[in-house]
């Protein structure tokens, strides 16, 4: 397997959808308020609403389905594992058995429940991913965050590293690879027990760091010479504009969490 | 030789068991290689393969150790003669370079130290991939000689090369385009198909392009360098 | 005009540049010729000012560099080897963008010298991609790209063809070569063919100037060629062979002029 496939950053799939269009300060906070309510929520009654504001997001995002299935793939795993170790484990009544395996009703229960939160936090935060570019993404943090400034965080280079980061994973996951490729024509065979493998690695990881070092120097330089003092004051090439889809996604937000708020106590997960 | 993209270098890894291909057969030595579960180590130390910037994979403090690497990982026994010859076969001195860092060499002494670290394990094959990049004109010359001198042996050496005027020193040619073969077979029946080779990507030497445009009014031979269509001309008729 | 006038840099014993002088009028192209460690590249570095000379002086439009403020500095631009090293966002419009936010230019300005300076470079219908995507050569040119929105007036390429196939050399290389109808433009290469159109040529040698004059004059300095270390194209070998055997070969020499005059020699060999 290459690195490149290891290296998940979430993607972006451009479809012009409205939810593309928002702007990301708006993505952010819905997202943010989702994620909250199903991890502070004990009750089904909440998860139907919030799986039913999640599949109408995807759908008016206009991205694949066949996308969403293969970002859940990839943490079916451990969704799995949670709802066994759980199954397995919390309670007394047996509720079903196979062969020797005791599923516990309680720990079923909260496994279902525990499972159906990280499918959904994964889900919830692919949407956002999938509808905003990185660039967009790290431009709206810096926004999110802009009040921190006034206690001296410095956001704005934050949010430059972000930019910097996002181009420069892929491209040293690509220099990853060579490298790795090229050494194992010299004879690396990356077998034998823990502490041998990450010796070898050495020869992997030293080249990589060389590379990356290089790369800073170049780009620095690079930097400078497109007129980047640090500390100087630097202005946005798009400034986004805060229009009635935002308006409509922080508006529903905020009628999500109070209905969230109103239904905490139906359906309880713990009997 | 094929354009970028053209699958050259995947093909070459897949020569070297460093990449298994999706489907179909790969024989080494006359060996079917059941990828991807063997990892043919075996292979690896008969097909050397050089990258392209080789001297970007370099992590050891001496260039003793960096050109040893390869031979102490196929287990070769005698370690130190072999770098010692790999690096004289690569133009080095031992005594002068064993305890060097490989970081501070000079470029043409790194790219020949790189050379050192493959050619350690005796390879029969050696792949070489674009390695006249980024050379000035006497590294490239000097490169060329020593390459024609190396492989006047018992040694295969595949290169993969985007420049056209490198391929006419090979024996055979293989041209890719989009992952299809659309030339195997010596030069100069290749770069007689100078209209073909254009079509994918690839711009033909000079002595061939003008020799196939006299070919056209007259009779000519196909000439791949300089020195031969000048002596096609001086003979005249 | 840039002049440079007696540059010298380095230690006593370890002189990298000896007292060299050159110069680029605006609106021409000019080739630096010289093999590796020839001090090309400290050269270029000089010229832009990012490191000053021990001894000699840069002047920009009839001042010296050293007492020209940062905005005046935006005036020379320079594009390196390594287009990857020197693109910092991952889409292409935002690279771009990123020269005029330093400069601390308005929204609209940005928007309008990104559009045509991607124009210019041929990347106008990219702008919306990833980098990632971009081929070497196209790589390159959005790193030019992110140059002309600091709207220079010389611009220097330091081996900028050097990582890149056949098809992206050409790319940059007539993308330079149109630039330079209108700034002027030093190109650093030991490709003589490369240097073919260049209105003025200079070759380095271990730091020292060794020629500056034309391109034919160039070529009929063999020892010049063999001297400066550059890699001599089979189109010129060829152009020399053919007039020492008295044919004349227009210039500028392209596969027209070189078949024009071999089928002159055939027929005059046939008589």
């Amino acid at each position: 397997m290459a690195f490149k496939d290891v290296v998940v950053v979430g993607q972006y799939i451009p479809s012009g959808s409205i939810l593309h269009k928002a702007r990301a300060e708006s993505k952010i906070i819905m997202t943010l308020i989702l994620i909250i309510a199903a991890f502070l929520s004990q009750s089904f009654a909440v998860m139907a609403v919030l799986f039913t504001v999640l599949a109408f997001l995807m759908v008016v995002s206009r991205v694949p389905l066949r996308f969403y299935s293969r970002s859940a793939r990839a943490v079916l795993i451990l969704v799995l594992f949670t709802f066994v170790f759980n199954a397995l484990l919390t309670g007394q009544n047996v509720l079903f058995r196979i062969g020797p395996i005791a599923f516990k009703t309680e720990g079923t229960i909260t496994g279902v429940f525990f499972g159906l939160r990280l499918f959904f936090l994964i889900f919830v935060s692919t949407v956002l991913t999938a509808t905003t570019s990185p660039v967009d993404l790290a431009d709206g943090l810096n926004t999110l965050l802009k009040p921190l400034e006034a206690i001296k965080v410095p956001v704005e280079e934050f949010s430059l590293i972000m930019t910097i980061a996002l181009r420069f994973i892929p491209v040293l996951a690509d220099e990853a690879d060579r490298i790795l490729k090229a050494q194992k024509a010299r004879g690396l065979n990356l077998t034998g027990n823990l502490f041998e493998k990450v010796q070898k690695l050495v020869p992997i990881i030293i080249p990589l760091f060389v590379s990356a070092f290089m790369k800073a120097e170049d780009l620095a330089v690079a930097m400078e010479v497109r007129g980047y003092l640090p500390g100087v004051k630097r202005t946005k090439y798009k400034v986004a504009k805060f229009a009635a889809t935002d308006l409509g996604i922080l508006a529903a937000s905020a009628i999500i969490l109070c209905a969230c708020i109103y239904l905490r106590g139906y359906w309880l997960v713990t009997w | 030789m094929g354009h970028t993209g053209s699958g050259k270098t995947s093909l070459a890894q897949v020569t070297a068991a460093l990449t298994s291909p999706t489907t179909g057969i790969v024989k080494h030595f006359g060996n079917p290689w059941n990828y991807p579960k063997d990892i043919p180590l075996n292979i690896r130390r008969r097909i050397g393969f050089v990258f392209q910037f080789p001297e970007y994979q370099f992590f050891a403090e001496t260039v003793f150790e960096e050109v040893s690497y390869a031979a102490k990982n196929f287990g070769l026994d005698n370690i130190e003669q072999r770098v010692v010859h790999a690096l004289e076969v690569s133009g080095l001195s031992y005594e002068a370079f064993k305890d060097r860092s490989p970081f501070t060499l000079s470029g043409g002494e790194k790219r020949k130290v790189a050379l050192a670290s493959v050619l350690v394990s005796d390879p029969e094959v050696i792949i070489l991939d674009e390695p006249s990049a980024g050379l000035d004109g006497s590294s490239r010359k000097m490169f060329w000689e020593w390459l024609r001198q190396y492989s006047n042996g018992n040694r295969t050496v595949i290169f993969i090369t985007h420049s056209l005027e490198e391929a006419v020193l090979a024996d055979r040619v293989l041209a890719l385009s989009s992952g299809d073969v659309v030339f195997a077979d010596t030069p100069r029946e290749v770069f007689s198909h100078v209209n073909t080779l254009r079509r994918i990507g690839l711009e033909p030497p000079v002595a061939a392009d003008i020799s196939c445009e006299l070919r056209k009014t007259m009779q000519f031979p196909v000439t791949l360098t300089i020195q031969e269509l000048l002596s096609a001309l001086d003979g005249g008729r | 005009m840039i002049e440079l006038k007696q540059i010298s840099y380095g230690l006593e014993d370890r002189q990298i540049l000896r007292s060299v002088s050159l110069s680029i009028p605006s609106g021409k192209f000019i080739a630096l010729m010289g093999g590796n460690g020839a001090g090309k590249t400290t050269l270029a570095k000089i010229t832009k000012g990012l490191i000053v000379p021990s001894s000699g002086s840069v002047v920009l439009d009839g001042r010296d560099i050293s007492s020209i403020e940062r905005e005046y500095q935006t005036k020379v631009g320079i594009v390196f080897q390594n287009p990857e090293n020197q693109i910092v966002s991952s889409i292409v419009e935002e690279d771009v963008a990123f020269g005029p936010e330093n400069l601390s230019l308005s929204s609209p300005e940005i928007a309008a010298r990104v559009e045509s300076s991607l124009k210019t470079v041929g990347l106008w219908d990219l702008r919306h991609r990833s980098v990632q995507a971009l081929s070497g050569g196209q790589k390159q040119r959005l790193a030019i790209a992110g140059i002309l929105a600091l709207r220079p007036s010389y611009i220097i390429f330091d081996e900028a063809t050097a990582l890149l196939d056949p098809v992206g050399k050409h790319e940059v290389l007539n993308t330079a070569l149109e630039l330079s109808k209108s700034v002027g433009v030093l190109w650093i290469t030991h490709d003589l063919r490369e240097a073919l159109m260049a209105d003025s040529i200079y070759a380095l040698r271990e730091g020292e100037m060794i020629f500056s004059g034309s391109v034919p004059e160039f070529l009929s300095r063999g020892d010049i060629m063999e001297k400066a270390n550059v890699v001599i194209p089979d189109e010129i070998t060829l152009a020399q062979e053919l007039m020492q055997r008295g044919v004349r070969v227009d210039w500028p020499i392209t596969k027209e002029s070189l078949l024009k005059a071999t089928m002159l020699l055939s027929s005059k060999m046939s008589h």
